[in-house]
């Protein structure tokens, strides 16, 4: 279980995108968070993980949870492959050949994973980054966005990983994309009013979010056409 | 109740268990990596090298010295007399100088939120003592092997509490450092020369107590004096002891430490946003 206590977050613009928010997330349930754009989807997962603090109010945590799925920044970019995964893996107390192993070979790196960060490909970082979120063990996996992409091959590898480490351990998917939160999740949240409403059934999370979607694009689309409107038909 | 409260207990204990399990994997996995770094780097020597430069520092300034025909200011090692100044505050500068790295600017978005700026800290501190124990203790032990009596401490445990005093000095300047460099980059260049240039003042090649009252005055102001000559008091039996206080530089660096962290706690959410 995770609780957020009266928890607020003004951004450095000055915008407030939490306010006040008090609620006990499940950690062993495979909870979707859905929101718009800006609507600090992200900023909850790294409030979440421990990676931003909350500018008011606290988070408690009951779960080991893992950071972002596809986290980039623990990795040095001077080390190679493997330092970086042992070390994560060591600081995450599982058994780092073991990690190792799983990660060169469900990575499909192979020997690509001897050299040093900085030298790979974005893609190559990014199937790294994923694999060793999967190949850790933690009671809830936090995911901001996607839960592994690059390409339909490696898509598909880490959605039958996520069905299995949520065999045993929850997850919080925080993403915009439907398809995603219909086929892996069972509950959900949805961002709404600098607050996060809760909701047992995620298709019911997935119909309150799309309206609220709808509405807003209806919103923006009048005030572009008023916007785009000539001079004497403004009112 | 008693149960309820028999349980609460079992689970605290389980927390703090886990916690300190936690930390205690964390900073030995930090500890492996970062002895094998140098700026970032993987470097195989580490903070071995970090530990050479006092040692240049000493081979060169005796080298001059014997070439202009000084003799030793106390004692009949001028090897030895250097070493004793030179070590400790190379220990203090490079603590102030690698400490600060753990509390960079954006340091703490290029980590796993397992890892705190703590953890960063500590294992940066205990691989300076290490590494400069290291180089310091072999090199007075080369100097007694090579017929030096005075290079073993006859106080050992005073020369311990002395060298953690610059430990703690370069703790808190380290972490007020780390303030500073956020609010004004430049300081990151300049304080490695400012610190350098102040060890000439902090009498590695003088004894401070030998100069005249006027101006020993205002070298008893300087707190690292104080602990550079506790040091040498754990060499030289009857070394002047005129300026050494042990509770003035203890305290000063307690107050650095204080400060440091206050000034720390107090701006990180200002630093944090602004990077």
């Amino acid at each position: 279980m995770i609780q957020l206590h009266r928890v607020t977050f003004t951004g450095q613009d000055g915008h407030t995108l939490f306010d006040d928010v008090s609620l006990e997330m499940p950690s062993d349930r495979r909870v979707a968070v859905l929101g718009g754009k800006w609507s600090g989807k992200s900023t909850l997962v790294q409030m979440l993980c421990g990676l931003v603090k909350p500018s008011h109010g606290y988070v408690d945590r009951f779960a080991r949870l893992s950071f972002p799925g596809g986290f980039l920044r623990g990795f040095r970019p001077a080390h190679t492959g493997r330092h970086n995964v042992m070390f994560a893996a060591k600081i995450y107390g599982a058994d780092p050949d073991e990690v190792f192993e799983f990660v060169r070979h469900v990575s499909g790196l192979g020997d690509k994973i001897e050299i040093h960060m900085r030298l790979m490909t974005p893609q190559d970082r990014a199937r790294l980054s994923y694999v060793l979120t999967y190949a850790l063990p933690f009671d809830t996996y936090l995911f901001d966005n996607s839960i592994g992409a690059i390409d339909p091959e490696f898509r598909a590898r880490c959605e039958a990983m996520f069905e299995a480490r949520t065999r045993t351990a929850g997850a919080i998917v925080a993403t915009a994309n439907v398809r995603v939160v219909r086929q892996h999740c069972d509950c959900g949240y949805v961002i709404r009013n600098k607050g996060l409403v809760f909701y047992n059934d995620v298709m019911e999370a997935i119909s309150v979010f799309e309206s609220d979607q709808a509405a807003a694009a209806s919103v923006a689309s009048e005030e572009e056409a008023a916007f785009l409107a000539p001079e004497g038909a403004r009112v | 109740m008693a149960g309820a409260i028999r349980k609460r207990s079992h689970n605290q204990a389980g927390f703090w268990r886990n916690a300190l399990q936690t930390e205690a994997r964390v900073l030995s996995a930090l500890f492996f990596r970062e002895s094998e770094t140098r700026r970032g780097r993987r470097f195989s020597l580490g903070y071995i090298a970090a530990g050479l430069e006092p040692l240049l520092v000493i081979i060169t300034i005796t080298m001059v010295f014997y070439t202009i025909g000084r003799q030793a200011p106390y004692g009949h090692s001028l090897f030895l007399f250097i070493a004793t100044g030179v070590f400790p505050i190379y220990l203090f500068i490079h603590t102030s100088m690698r400490l600060r790295g753990a509390l960079a600017p954006g340091s703490h978005r290029k980590r796993y939120p397992i890892e705190t700026a703590f953890d960063h800290i500590l294992v940066h501190g205990v691989l300076h003592i290490i590494s400069t124990a290291l180089i310091g203790c072999s090199f007075f032990a080369f100097l007694y092997w090579f017929g030096i009596r005075e290079a073993l401490p006859w106080d050992p445990l005073n020369a311990l509490l002395a060298v953690s005093i610059f430990f703690l000095f370069g703790v808190g300047a380290g972490i007020i450092n780390s303030v500073i460099a956020r609010l004004f980059p430049p300081w990151d260049t300049l304080w490695p020369a400012l610190a350098r240039g102040s060890l000439h003042f902090s009498a590695p090649y003088f004894v401070a107590a030998y100069e005249p009252p006027n101006v020993r005055w205002y070298f008893g102001l300087n707190p690292v004096i104080h602990a550079v000559n506790w040091f040498r008091q754990s060499f030289y039996f009857f070394y002047p002891n005129q300026l050494t206080t042990a509770s003035y530089p203890l305290a000063f660096a307690i107050v650095m430490i204080v400060v440091g962290l206050l000034l720390e706690a107090g701006m990180r959410t200002y630093l944090e946003d602004k990077e």
